[in-house]
C-alpha cells in the first residue's frame, strides 16, 4: 500500500466523483429497498427497470430530440407500466403465500424475461446519449465537477426530496408504511393488500427507471446493462442496512467513495473485488448494515 | 410358470436394465454431437443434484453453486496440466477441496436469513470468478487453461465417446449416493432443518453444523462437475462459470422439481433441449427459460416432477395392472 | 428408481430426436449448396459486436447469392451463438462440424473462445477462419486449418507505437496507460509494456478499469498526477470517449492514442468534441472516408435500424466473408476443403474494400501486416494519417497440444 505522493485536491476531487457514483447506486438501489421494506421481496429484475430506463432515456432523446425535463416524466411512465405488469405475477405468489424463495426466483425469471424482450426489440447494439445540455461542467479552484456529476446529484436530491414528501405527508403515502409495518392492522383500517402492493412495485420500477436514464450518459446501454449495474445497487444497500431508506443513500455514497479510495491508495486493478468483499464481509460481520434494524439470525 | 403375473418390480427391473444398456451404448449409435450433449446433460444433473440437496432437501437458497464448479474445474485442470496427476484422481480431489472450502465457508453463511444468503451467494459466485480472472499467474486468467492429453495407460480418453463412459459412471456413482443420503439420517435432518430450524436444534441438533455439511455436499458435487466438465471440453476459462451459470443450475432445480431426486434429472434435460431448440435464435433461449421458470414457480411448485409424479399415479389408478 | 427410468428414456428419445442432423452431403458442399458455419456473440458481453457482424454476414451471403454463387452454388448459412463463453463456442463448433457438417467455420468471437475451438477444427479438418480474436495464440502455433483473419495483438501495439514515435515531434519520453481488464486489454497491455522498453519511453503510470466501472476519477487522476508525455488507453470505445472527456476536462494536453478498440464511433457519442486528436489504429477503413459510401450506403438499405456508427463487427465479418468467398471461387467447381486452404494461401494483398489487404501464405496465416492510423477530429470523423507495416515474429511449427 504505498502512498501516492498527492495533493489535497486529488482526495477532495475522488471523493467527489466516489459521491456521485454513490448517489447513483443509491438512486438505483433506492427502488430496490422500497420493494424489500414494503413486501421483503429481493427484486432481482430491479436492473432490468434501470435498463428500460435507460432505453427510454435513448429514444426519446436520439430518436425524437426530446429535452431531458420531457423525458424524465416519460421515463417515469415507463417505469410505472414495468411495474405494474411485473407486480401481477408477484402478486399472485404473494397472495397465496407461496415461499418467499419461490417469490424472489420468480423476480430472476421476470429479469430474464425483460432482458431477453429488450434484446429482440431493440437488439444487442450499444446505445450511447449524453445527458443533459443545460448542465455545464463546473470548476471550483483546481476541483471539477462534471455536468454528469451535477446530474446525478440534482436527480437523486430531487426525487429523494420528492420520496420523503410522498411517504411522509401523502395520504397514500402513509397508507404504504402502515401497510408496511403491520399489514394485517392496516386492512383492518381500510388500506388494501393488493393496491399497496402494486403501488409498491410501480414506485420501486419507476425509480429504478429514472436511475436509469441517470445511468444512460454514463455509460451505454444495451439489454445486459441493468444487470451490470444492479450489483452495485446491491452493495449499496447491503452497506448501508438493507431495508432502511436513508441507509441505501449512505450506503451507496460510502461504497462510491470507498471505491475509489480504494483504488488511489490500494490500486485501481483490484478495485472490482471491492463491491463484492464489501458484501460479503458486511453480511458476515454486521449483516444489518450501517443504519439497519438488528436482524435476528437464525 | 402357470399363472406367473407381471409384478411391478419386474418391470421396474426390465426397465431399468433396458435404460442402462441403451445409456451404455449411446456412443455407438450416436454421432460426435449427440454424445457430447449427453456428456453435457450428466455434468449438469450432478451440478444440479448436488444444488438439489442443499437449497431442495435443505431449504438453503444458493446462487453460488458456479463459485464451486469453478473450484473443482481450476483444481482438477492444473492437477492434470502442472502436476501430471492422472486425470481421474485429480477431478476427485476437485471435488474434495471444493466440499472442503463449501463446508468452512458454510458456518460464517449460513447464519444468514434467506434474503441475505441469496445475496452472500451471489457475491460469492461474482468473487471467485473475479479471482480466477486476477489470479492469472496461476489460472491463466482470461486466456484460459487447455488441459493436455488424457489417457489411462495406453487408452485414450480425448474423444466425447471415451470420456461418455468416465462421465456416465460417475453421474451413476454420485446419483446413487444422492438417494442414500436422502433417505438416511442426515437426509432427515436436512428436511427437518428446511422445515423449522428452531424446531430442530430445539432437538439438540447442531443446526450450523448440518447446513454446513449440506453446504459441502453440494459444494463436492459441483466440484465433482467441474473437473468433469475441464476434462469434457478440454478447455476452461473463467467465463463458464460466472452468475449466468449459477443461476441455470437454479433454474434447473425448480423447473425439474425441487426436492426430488428426479428433478435435476428432468431440468437438465429440458435445458439442454430448449438450448438445442433455439441454436439459431439465442435470444429466444433466454426468453424461454425465463417463461418457464415463471410458469413453473407460478403454477408448478413442484416443477415438472411432481407433473410425473402425478401422471404416475393417475396411470396406476386407471389401470389396474401394477395390482399384485 | 421408476422415475428415473422414464426420465432416461424420454430423455434419450428426445435428444436421438434432437440429434439427427443433415445427412448426405459431403462435407458442406453438394451440387448446388456450399454450407459454412458462422459462430458470433450473439447474446452476452460483446452481443453489440456479435449483432452487427451477423448483420454484415447476412448481407454478404445475400449479396453472393444474388449474383449467382461461386460456380453455380448458393451460400447457405448456420449462425449460432457462443454467448461469449468457450463452452457454448465448443458447442456450436462441434453441432457445426459433426451434425450440420460445414464446409468453413467462421468465428468464434472472441481469442478464448477461439483457442478453445481451435483443437475441434483441427481434429474435425474444418477450416476455421477468425476475425475477431487478437490473441497471438490463434495463429502461433501454425496450423493449416486456422485463419487469423484480425490483427494480433501485438500488430496493434506495434503499429500504434510506431507511429507516435516517428511521427511526434519531440518524441514523447514517458507514457501512462489505463487498460480494460479483459482478455484484449491485457494482451495489449504486455505488448505496450514491451513496446516502451523497446523505444525507450518510461511507464509513469499504469492504471486498470473493470467493466460497469461507472466512474473514472481515480485512474484518470493518478495518470494525471504522473504528468506523462502521451495517455494510452486500452479501452473499449463506449468508455473511451469518457474517459478523454474527462481527461481534457482536467486540461491535459498529452495525447490520447489507443488500439483497436477505441476505433469505434461510439467515442465521438460518449466523448463528444473532447475526442479531437485523438490517434486510433485498425485494419478497418474508416466509415466516414467516401470509399466507404457503397457499404455504408448498402448496409444501411438491409438493415435500417442501425446506429449511426455501424461497429466494427460489420467490417471485420463482411470483408472476411469476402476473402472466404474469393477463396471459394480461387478453389475451382471441384471443391474439397484443401483445395479451399491452399486457394486461400494465394492470396496476396486481397482488396476486400472494407478492411486493410489480407495475405496468406502456406506457412503463414495471419491476415494482416498493415494497420491504418486515424485521427478523431472534433466532428468525431476519423481522418487517415498513416499506415504501419509489420514484420510479425517467426512462428512455432510444432503441432499443438
Amino acid at each position: 500500500m504505498r502512498l501516492p505522493s498527492m495533493e489535497k485536491y486529488m482526495l477532495i476531487q475522488i471523493t467527489i466523483s466516489g459521491l456521485a457514483n454513490g448517489c447513483l447506486y443509491a438512486l438505483i438501489g433506492l427502488g430496490f429497498v422500497l420493494i424489500y421494506k414494503a413486501t421483503e421481496i429481493v427484486n432481482f429484475s430491479q436492473g432490468e427497470a434501470v435498463m428500460i430506463g435507460g432505453y427510454i432515456g435513448f429514444w426519446l432523446t436520439y430518436l425524437f430530440k426530446l429535452s431531458f425535463v420531457t423525458v424524465y416524466p416519460l421515463a417515469i411512465i415507463g417505469g410505472v407500466l414495468v411495474g405494474y405488469v411485473i407486480s401481477r405475477p408477484l402478486w399472485f405468489l404473494t397472495n397465496r403465500k407461496a415461499p418467499l424463495f419461490n417469490i424472489i426466483v420468480a423476480t430472476v425469471a421476470i429479469g430474464m424475461i425483460v432482458r431477453s424482450l429488450a434484446r429482440l426489440v431493440w437488439s444487442s447494439e450499444s446505445r450511447a446519449y449524453l445527458g443533459p445540455s443545460f448542465l455545464k461542467t463546473i470548476t471550483i479552484s483546481n476541483i471539477v465537477i462534471t455536468s454528469e456529476n451535477l446530474f446525478v446529484f440534482s436527480i437523486t436530491a430531487f426525487f429523494i426530496i420528492i420520496f420523503y414528501l410522498f411517504f411522509f405527508l401523502s395520504k397514500t403515502g402513509t397508507s404504504m408504511r402502515a401497510s408496511a409495518q403491520n399489514p394485517d392492522a392496516a386492512s383492518l383500517v381500510g388500506i388494501e393488500p393488493k393496491k399497496v402492493f402494486t403501488l409498491t412495485w410501480v414506485i420501486g420500477c419507476a425509480l429504478g427507471a429514472i436511475g436509469g436514464v441517470v445511468y444512460g450518459p454514463i455509460a451505454t446501454i444495451m439489454p445486459d446493462s441493468g444487470f451490470t449495474i444492479i450489483i452495485k445497487a446491491f452493495a449499496a444497500a447491503v452497506l448501508g442496512g438493507f431495508g432502511s431508506i436513508p441507509g441505501v443513500i449512505v450506503g451507496g455514497c460510502l461504497l462510491g467513495v470507498t471505491e475509489n479510495l480504494a483504488g488511489l491508495f490500494i490500486g485501481t486493478a483490484l478495485k472490482d473485488l471491492i463491491s463484492f468483499i464489501v458484501i460479503i464481509l458486511v453480511l458476515i460481520l454486521k449483516p444489518s448494515g450501517i443504519l439497519g434494524v438488528r436482524i435476528e439470525r437464525v | 410358470m402357470k399363472g406367473y403375473r407381471l409384478t411391478k418390480s419386474d418391470i421396474s427391473k426390465v426397465l431399468s436394465i433396458a435404460s442402462l444398456l441403451f445409456l451404455f451404448l449411446v456412443p455407438i449409435h450416436l454421432g460426435v454431437y449427440g454424445i457430447y450433449l449427453f456428456n453435457l446433460l450428466f455434468i449438469y444433473v450432478i451440478i444440479s443434484t448436488g444444488l438439489n440437496i442443499l437449497t431442495g432437501y435443505a431449504g438453503q437458497i444458493s446462487f453460488g453453486q458456479a463459485g464451486f464448479v469453478a473450484i473443482g474445474a481450476y483444481t482438477s485442470s492444473l492437477l492434470i496440466a502442472d502436476f501430471n496427476t492422472p486425470f481421474l484422481i485429480s477431478i476427485v480431489i476437485g471435488g474434495l477441496f471444493s466440499s472442503i472450502i463449501g463446508f468452512l465457508l458454510g458456518f460464517p453463511i449460513l447464519r444468514l436469513k434467506e434474503i441475505y444468503l441469496a445475496m452472500v451467494t451471489l457475491a460469492w459466485s461474482m468473487i471467485l470468478q473475479l479471482l480466477v480472472i486476477h489470479m492469472d499467474k496461476l489460472t491463466n486468467g482470461w486466456d484460459g487453461l487447455s488441459l493436455p492429453s488424457l489417457t489411462i495407460g495406453s487408452v485414450d480418453f480425448n474423444q466425447d465417446q471415451s470420456i461418455y463412459y468416465v462421465i456416465f459412471t460417475f453421474t451413476l456413482a454420485l446419483l446413487f449416493l444422492a438417494r442414500n443420503i436422502v433417505s438416511s439420517r442426515l437426509g432427515r435432518v436436512l428436511a427437518s432443518i428446511k422445515d423449522s430450524e428452531i424446531a430442530t436444534s430445539s432437538l439438540g441438533i447442531n443446526v450450523s453444523y448440518y447446513k454446513s455439511v449440506a453446504f459441502a455436499i453440494s459444494a463436492f458435487y459441483a466440484g465433482i462437475g467441474g473437473g468433469l466438465y475441464a476434462v469434457c471440453l478440454k478447455f476452461i476459462g473463467p467465463d463458464d462459470f460466472g452468475l449466468m451459470q449459477s443461476i441455470d443450475y437454479l433454474l434447473i432445480i425448480v423447473i425439474g422439481g425441487m426436492g426430488y431426486l428426479s428433478g435435476p434429472i428432468y431440468g437438465s434435460i429440458i435445458i439442454i433441449i430448449l438450448g438445442e431448440l433455439f441454436r439459431a435464435f439465442a435470444t429466444f433461449q433466454e426468453l424461454s427459460y425465463g417463461i418457464l421458470l415463471l410458469f413453473c414457480l407460478l403454477f408448478l411448485p413442484g416443477g415438472i416432477s411432481l407433473i410425473m409424479n402425478k401422471a404416475m399415479s393417475f396411470i396406476k389408478q386407471k389401470s389396474g395392472f401394477f395390482d399384485g | 428408481m421408476k422415475g428415473k427410468i422414464t426420465v432416461f428414456l424420454i430423455s434419450l428419445s428426445l435428444i436421438f430426436f434432437v440429434t439427427t442432423g443433415f445427412c448426405g452431403e459431403r462435407d458442406g458442399v453438394t451440387k448446388d449448396k456450399i454450407r459454412i458455419g458462422l459462430i458470433t456473440t450473439l447474446t452476452g458481453p460483446t452481443a453489440d459486436y456479435g449483432e452487427v457482424a451477423k448483420k454484415a454476414a447476412i448481407l454478404a451471403m445475400e449479396q453472393i447469392n444474388k449474383t449467382g454463387g461461386i460456380h453455380g452454388r448458393d451460400i447457405e448459412y448456420i449462425m449460432d451463438d457462443s454467448a461469449y463463453q468457450p463452452a457454448k463456442a465448443v458447442a456450436a463448433v462441434k453441432k457445426q462440424i459433426y451434425r450440420d457438417k460445414v464446409f468453413v467455420i467462421i468465428g468464434p468471437t472472441g481469442s478464448h473462445t477461439a483457442l478453445a475451438s481451435i483443437p475441434l477444427c483441427i481434429e474435425g479438418k474444418v477450416p476455421m477462419i477468425e476475425p475477431a480474436g487478437l490473441s497471438n495464440a490463434i495463429s502461433n502455433p501454425f496450423n493449416k486449418y486456422v485463419f487469423h483473419a484480425q490483427l494480433t495483438a501485438g500488430l496493434d501495439a506495434h503499429s500504434m507505437w510506431k507511429y507516435v514515435m516517428e511521427n511526434f515531434d519531440p518524441k514523447p519520453r514517458t507514457v501512462g496507460i489505463l487498460t480494460y481488464q479483459g482478455a484484449y486489454g491485457k494482451s495489449k497491455h504486455e505488448h505496450d509494456l514491451r513496446n516502451a522498453e523497446e523505444y525507450g519511453v518510461k511507464v509513469v503510470a499504469d492504471e486498470w478499469c473493470q467493466w460497469g466501472d461507472v466512474d473514472y476519477t481515480t485512474q484518470i487522476l493518478k495518470i494525471k498526477e504522473a504528468n506523462p508525455d502521451i495517455f494510452m488507453i486500452n479501452v473499449m470505445a463506449q468508455w473511451g470517449g469518457k474517459i478523454i472527456a474527462q481527461w481534457k476536462n482536467y486540461g491535459m494536453k498529452a495525447p490520447c492514442v489507443g488500439g483497436n478498440l477505441l476505433y469505434m464511433g461510439l467515442l465521438y457519442d460518449t466523448g463528444g468534441s473532447a475526442v479531437d486528436g485523438t490517434l486510433v489504429g485498425t485494419i478497418l477503413r474508416s466509415q466516414d472516408d467516401p470509399s466507404m459510401a457503397w457499404f455504408v450506403d448498402e448496409f444501411r438499405k438491409r438493415w435500417p435500424d442501425a446506429p449511426r456508427d455501424l461497429g466494427t463487427g460489420t467490417q471485420h465479418y463482411y470483408g472476411t466473408l469476402q476473402t472466404v468467398f474469393q477463396g471459394l471461387w480461387r478453389a475451382g467447381r471441384d471443391l474439397t476443403k484443401d483445395k479451399f486452404i491452399r486457394a486461400m494461401e494465394t492470396l496476396r494483398n486481397f482488396d476486400t474494400g472494407v478492411l486493410a489487404p489480407v495475405s496468406y501464405f502456406p506457412n503463414d496465416h495471419r491476415a494482416y501486416r498493415m494497420s491504418y492510423i486515424y485521427r478523431f477530429n472534433e466532428k468525431g470523423e476519423r481522418v487517415p494519417v498513416g499506415a504501419t507495416t509489420y514484420q510479425h515474429p517467426p512462428l512455432s511449427y510444432q503441432p499443438r497440444k
